[in-house]
């Protein structure tokens, strides 16, 4: 890749704020477990607190946002009565990374989930999405492949365009 | 584990929530130092855990989707909790000065200098680039990266990063040419 012959080069690779022999093993330090098991933390309690509101009803999904990885026309048709629910997933497909997010303010699922995108799936939201209503009622929100037309997607999913 | 992790994440349906775990764990054992020190250089220093923690939550809830070869997505979605961190800062620094209170406080530098020793030349220099060229450069040098996998972390072609890699050389050789103290044969010329 770069030239090692390069003095420029190497001036740049001295300059480093951060060589990597001074981060080295930071994994296994006090602060990198910490990080870790805040971490493990953060998805045990979402995936805990998904649970508990599927038992209680159809009550509004608070605030916070929830995950679950796969499983995602179940997981949807079990959330279909519950209309403040949308179903982000990260590709067109049904078994797709899927997250479970609060519609809150959006004025639609597609809204919700392009706000919400980047910290869901750690990438800035696909240039289309679309809303489609699930067989079971569900909300769910795919991005729409370029040159796809976005009905024609939802049917092959079997489910209908948002309204 | 988790709730979450008892559903069958897609795309692997035959892996149970141990192996997702498992294959987390490794992620982070074998890549957490990595992804610390790009943080460690783009933010400061007591946002650098923030980013890895945001990072690797990605890379749980997105376990199915991890590539084999997995540094350059950590480094990609690294950058991407990166660029929003900035965001975050720059609002936060926007409502400071509709407060009127920059005038108390002087402004301070972007964000990814933060980390960077400005007083060095070449760092200097550095600063003078475009973000694109910076991240290209600095990807390449500082963090080794293949063209392939660069690639991959900036969302280009190979061909593209390589054409930003070449521009960020010629862009810093200037500067430095330019800011850079007069040469032993400039100074026995002016003799």
């Amino acid at each position: 890749m770069t030239d090692p012959r390069d003095a420029m080069l190497d001036r740049l690779r001295a300059a480093d704020p951060t060589p990597f022999e001074t981060v080295r093993g930071w994994s296994e330090s006090e602060e990198g477990r910490a990080v870790a098991e805040r971490v493990l933390r953060q998805i045990e309690v979402g995936g805990v607190r998904t649970r508990r509101r599927r038992f209680r009803g159809p009550i509004a999904i608070a605030a916070a946002l929830l995950l679950v990885v796969g499983g995602a026309s179940l997981v949807l048709g079990q959330k279909a009565n519950d209309a403040s629910g949308v179903g982000c997933y990260a590709a067109p497909r049904l078994d797709a990374d899927l997250a479970v997010i609060p519609l809150g303010d959006a004025a639609s699922p597609v809204e919700a989930c392009t706000r919400a995108w980047t910290s869901l799936f750690g990438e800035h939201p696909p240039a289309q999405l679309v809303g489609c209503r699930l067989s079971q009622g569900g909300h769910a929100v795919f991005p729409v492949p370029e040159g796809e037309d976005p009905a024609t997607l939802c049917a092959d999913l079997g489910a209908s365009p948002e309204r | 584990m988790a709730d979450a992790d008892r559903s069958p994440p897609g795309g692997s349906a035959g892996a149970g929530p141990s192996t997702h775990l498992a294959l987390w764990e490794g992620l982070y054992a074998d890549h957490a130092d990595r992804i610390y020190g790009y943080a460690r250089r783009r933010v400061p220093v007591e946002e650098a855990s923030d980013v890895v923690a945001e990072t690797f939550v990605v890379a749980r809830r997105r376990i199915a989707s991890v590539p084999e070869d997995a540094l350059p997505w950590l480094y990609a979605v690294a950058r991407n909790v990166v660029t929003n961190t900035k965001r975050s800062a720059n609002r936060r620094a926007a409502l400071r000065s509709k407060l009127g209170r920059l005038a108390e406080h002087p402004p301070a530098q972007p964000p990814e200098l933060d980390a960077i020793e400005v007083a060095d030349s070449v760092l200097q220099a550095l600063a003078e680039l475009t973000d694109t060229e910076r991240e290209a450069l600095t990807l390449a040098v500082w963090e080794d990266l293949e063209p392939q996998s660069a690639a991959v972390v900036l969302g280009c072609s190979v061909g593209a990063f390589n054409v930003r890699v070449h521009r960020a050389k010629q862009r810093l050789r200037e500067v430095l040419e330019r800011s850079d103290p007069p040469d032993d044969r400039t100074e026995g010329r002016d003799r």
